[in-house]
């Protein structure tokens, strides 16, 4: 019972942060709900061994991975196993066409900007701005060291904002 | 002040994940634990089954104290084999019989007391994760 009520107070707590944090690896949404599911199942399966106070270091860690398997999975199904496939291939991949192609709502222009960062460094920005973690946290959760974080981060937000200055609707709408 | 990168974070940020996920993960760990039962109950009905069959062959093979005692060393007769029939007849049906309620009722015991506990538990989990602030 105890163990229940845990878990329904952490799914309450973190399953918005980390649908986000999906939803910015995996591109669809649909890819993203799966990879929450499957996170919060892990969660609940894991939760008697897990220490509370890295918790969330450890959810986020697992979506990640979760995530990094899913796009290597769709790589597969693209091409032959044999291919090395690189970083540049896993960003390809990260984000479904079809969504990209559909930029009807405000989000799903947000979503398709984000995607065009290289996935360490989109991962990075999403926990921080997004998510609100802390280098240490996010040290943490994507095992690289803090300076690391932060250079990414840097890099990041240089970035978006070479691709936010190119568009239109992000400009306009920021001066109005 | 309001530059494009703020607005977009704050685009971001303003995602929730769908009400149906926590539901679909309940469902998905009822489901598991269901299992997980069901697996522990075929086990101990499988441990059950193979003491039982140790014993059953070991009561028949095992040197009675009646032919040990027995001065003349006379080799059984029509009628002991037949009791001995008769007897591992009855143990075989009584363990079996055992068996099977032990099965039922475990299972019946698993459905009662496990499931819904866990099933409620749940949904007011879900309610009150479902319900506006």
């Amino acid at each position: 019972m105890i163990r229940e009520l845990e878990f329904q107070l952490l799914c309450r707590r973190h399953r918005d942060e980390l649908y986000r944090f999906a939803r910015a690896m995996l591109g669809s949404p649909a890819d993203a709900e799966d990879a929450t599911q499957e996170v919060l199942l892990r969660l609940w399966n894991h939760l008697p061994t897990l220490r509370l106070l890295n918790i969330r270091a450890w959810l986020f860690l697992t979506t990640r991975n979760f995530c990094l398997d899913q796009i290597r999975r769709r790589s597969w199904a693209v091409q032959p196993a044999d291919d090395e496939i690189s970083d540049e291939r896993v960003d390809e991949l990260a984000v479904d066409p079809s969504l990209a192609a559909d930029t009807t709502t405000r989000l799903e222009e947000a979503h398709e900007v984000l995607a065009r960062l290289p996935e360490s460094l989109r991962s990075v920005f999403v926990l921080y701005e997004v998510n609100q973690l802390r280098y240490r946290e996010i040290a943490v959760a994507l095992q690289i060291p803090i300076n690391t974080v932060k250079v990414r981060l840097l890099r990041a937000r240089q970035q978006l904002n070479q691709h936010l200055s190119k568009e239109k609707s992000w400009t306009t709408l920021s001066k109005s | 002040m309001d530059d494009p990168l703020k607005k977009l974070i704050r685009e971001l940020r303003s995602e929730s994940c769908p009400a149906s996920v926590p539901d679909q993960v309940s469902q998905r760990i009822a489901r598991e634990a269901a299992k997980k039962f069901s697996g522990v109950s075929l086990l101990a009905s499988f441990v059950l089954g193979a003491l039982a069959v140790v014993l059953v062959g070991t009561s028949l093979f095992w040197p009675g104290t009646d032919r040990v005692d027995d001065p003349c060393g006379e080799t059984p007769t029509l009628s002991d084999s037949g009791k001995v029939l008769e007897q591992t007849h009855g143990v075989l049906a009584a363990v079996g019989h055992v068996l099977i309620r032990a099965g039922g009722h475990a299972e019946a015991a698993l459905r009662k007391e496990a499931v819904p506990p866990l099933l409620r538990s749940f949904h007011t989990a879900k309610d009150k994760i479902t319900r506006p602030l």
